[in-house]
């Protein structure tokens, strides 16, 4: 009997002893840089990236690691997003380019350290409002254990 | 052969108890390993992890206004009046047009020629009359039309005339 409850201890430890390092395993973003937007064109429709963001993802190893790009979203500015607003988010690594609006925005990034360049593009409707405008690009990254 | 048998029998009703509870034993065993592995495949496999991140951007929209590419107007001369006391009067047959883009609200005023005894020069901002000689355009293209109106106390000297219309934005 004891040796059944030990053998059976032994194999739950050695589960969670196995699960443990990599719960905390854990993706690490770094030295973040903001980026610049433009208004483009007479009509001040589009707003653009001029100066992309930059930031550093670390993909511990043994895991694998998808990185997906959203849609910008509006923080601030003088007015708001019109109906009918086209935004687009970007991520470039490498030869990689992600782009929020078609099948392409998620890709498996490789372990380690990646530096990815982040822009946008907001087409507007209407023309923007002059002021200070203010957006986020969101990045999701999921880890699985390999 | 019959106690040999017998024999077997017995043996068989003796040992058959521990052959069945070392099986249940093992099921146990097995069963406790299988659940132990389900659980470990199960957390390794199906555990992901996500992680977020906002990346900031700012821009400042600067005003801007211009004016597109202009079409000059077209006047004609017409003459009324007696032999001797004639009146010359010069009236727009096609509009100068010009398109105007802005990024806010502007006014907009239109000066008169100053080369002629009595003349004006009046706008319509996408095709509605605009009384007075300014108006505020919306934010966005707008097409500026300017008619033009020229009279004067006597005859005009055959040739060709030119006026300038000057227009100017100004933020309010």
């Amino acid at each position: 009997m004891l040796y059944r409850f030990a053998i059976a201890s032994g194999l739950l430890l050695a589960s969670f002893i196995n699960f443990i390092p990599t719960a905390l395993a854990e993706v690490k973003f770094s030295n973040l840089s903001p980026g610049v937007v433009e208004a483009k064109g007479v009509d001040l429709k589009v707003l653009e990236s001029v100066v992309p963001a930059n930031i550093n993802v670390n993909v511990p190893s043994g895991t694998t690691a998808q990185i997906t790009v959203l849609s910008p979203s509006f923080a601030s500015g003088p007015s708001r997003d019109p109906s009918g607003t086209k935004k687009v988010g970007f991520v470039e690594f490498g030869s990689n380019k992600l782009s929020s609006d078609g099948n392409n925005n998620t890709i498996t990034l490789p372990a380690e350290d990646t530096n990815l360049e982040v822009g946008l593009r907001v087409e507007r409707p209407v023309s923007f409002t002059p002021g200070t405008y203010n957006y986020f690009v969101n990045l999701s990254v999921t880890i699985t254990p390999q | 052969m019959v106690n040999s048998g017998n024999s077997t029998l017995v043996d068989d009703i003796i040992f058959s108890p521990k052959i069945i509870k070392s099986t249940i034993m093992f099921n146990r065993t097995a069963s406790a390993f299988c659940l132990t592995m389900a659980f470990t495949g199960i957390f390794s496999n199906q555990i992901t992890l996500a992680e977020s991140v906002d990346i900031r951007f700012r821009g400042v929209v600067e005003p801007r206004a211009s004016f597109g590419i202009s079409t000059p107007g077209k006047m004609e001369s017409s003459f009324s009046g007696k032999a001797g006391k004639g009146k010359d009067e010069f009236t727009n047959i096609t509009p100068a047009k010009i398109n105007v883009q802005t990024s806010n609200p502007i006014t907009i005023t239109v000066s008169s020629p100053d080369t002629v005894d009595t003349h004006s020069a009046t706008l319509r901002v996408n095709s509605v009359q605009v009384l007075g000689n300014n108006v505020t355009l919306p934010a966005g293209k707008n097409t500026v039309e300017i008619d033009m109106l020229s009279k004067q106390n006597h005859v005009f000297t055959p040739g060709t005339y030119n006026y300038d219309v000057t227009l100017t934005m100004v933020s309010p």
